[in-house]
């Protein structure tokens, strides 16, 4: 008797717990079944617009330096971005392709005017929001021809447009480590342009 | 269980269903997430925003323009400065039922507009509007066009003192299938 009370327990059991299945798959396609689905008449979606307002001696950030959503490998290794948005990478780190981002900046002066650029700092290190791990970060890299690396030393460049607004891309190399802790990292870098 | 135990349990749980339970199942669990997605019909998806690039007030400010093919052109002192300009565009499924199916272009119309902000000063704003497609209304044949995609173009107003900076703005595209 005792067995067979147990046995019909514990059938109920399982026929509880496939009832609970049930149910939430149930309710998973509950929106669906059970829901009045009212005709759509309409598909709709959104959409964004942009525009860069550059006016005589302005300059200005339109992209930040991002290096999109990383895998380390497993050694220690570099990602390299390019200002053209190409990224290579070392030590066997993946970069979630089109997650990354190259920085961009706009201005707007004469053609062939000259423009001097440079930043606060050579290197920086990129620190975990909430803790204190870091990434390397260096060669901060313009997408001049040929390409340049900018630093605290001043380097010098002509405007070439006809309209004297300019646009460039920044690029960089970032060093993650195989145990690199995750999280989101970030940091500032100035970037100082003067119109001469 | 017997067949109408059962078939009252089901019910019982369609209905505990909709109410929404609220007891939490005692076995340890993982979610796992199935979607089918019912077309209804239509949807509408976004390939590529509007995008006017580097744009030059000059002395008396004026518009600069998108047409859905593409051209640019502009209006005052405005001088298109260079970057990737594009028209919106978007790509438009329908299911092949029913056969026949209207489509109409519904909004942003060219009486409609949109405000775009500077980036960290909200009180700086462009105006867009005189939305254009080349999305033609009329009846369509889903079996045999397939997906459907069509493009917005707009005019974007901007002052000679606008303040220099990144603009951006929203706005929703939609489309009448009655």
């Amino acid at each position: 008797m005792k067995g067979w009370v147990a046995f019909l327990q514990s059938a109920a059991n399982a026929g509880v717990r496939w009832h609970r299945m049930m149910l939430v798959a149930l309710c998973l396609a509950a929106p669906i079944a059970l829901v009045p689905q009212t005709a759509l008449a309409q598909s709709s979606t959104s959409a964004e617009s942009e525009a860069v307002v550059v006016t005589p001696l302005s300059f200005i950030k339109v992209e930040d330096l991002d290096f999109g959503s990383i895998i380390p490998g497993t050694n220690n290794g570099w990602i390299t971005l390019s200002p053209d948005g190409t990224v290579a990478t070392t030590g066997g780190i993946v970069v979630l392709s089109g997650s990354s981002q190259a920085a961009e900046f706009a201005g707007y002066g004469a053609v062939n005017q000259i423009v001097t650029i440079r930043l606060d700092r050579n290197r920086y290190n990129l620190t975990r929001i909430g803790g204190t791990e870091t990434m390397r970060l260096r060669r901060i890299t313009i997408g001049s021809v040929p390409p340049t690396t900018l630093g605290t030393n001043i380097r010098t460049f002509r405007i070439v447009s006809p309209s004297g607004a300019f646009a460039f891309r920044v690029g960089g190399q970032l060093r993650v480590r195989a145990n690199q802790a995750p999280g989101v990292y970030e940091t500032q870098f100035d970037v100082t342009l003067e119109y001469q | 269980m017997n067949r109408v135990g059962q078939i009252l349990t089901r019910f019982a749980l369609i209905a505990m269903c909709a109410l929404g339970v609220a007891s939490a199942p005692a076995m340890a669990q993982t979610n796992a997430t199935s979607e089918t997605e019912i077309l209804g019909q239509g949807r509408i998806t976004k390939l590529g925003d509007l995008d006017f690039g580097q744009v030059i007030p000059g002395l008396s400010g004026g518009t600069i323009t998108i047409a859905p093919d593409g051209t640019v052109s502009t209006g005052g002192t405005v001088i298109p400065a260079g970057g990737s300009t594009q028209p919106a565009s978007f790509r438009l499924e329908m299911p092949i039922f029913p056969i026949f199916q209207f489509v109409a272009y519904s909004s942003p119309a060219s009486s409609d507009s949109i405000v775009l902000t500077l980036t960290g000063d909200a009180t700086k704003t462009m105006t867009l509007t005189d939305f254009q497609t080349d999305l033609v209304d009329g009846w369509r044949i889903p079996f045999f066009s397939g997906d459907i995609d069509f493009s917005v173009g707009g005019t974007l107003s901007v002052a000679a003192t606008q303040a220099p900076g990144t603009y951006t703005g929203q706005f929703n595209v939609v489309v009448d299938l009655p």
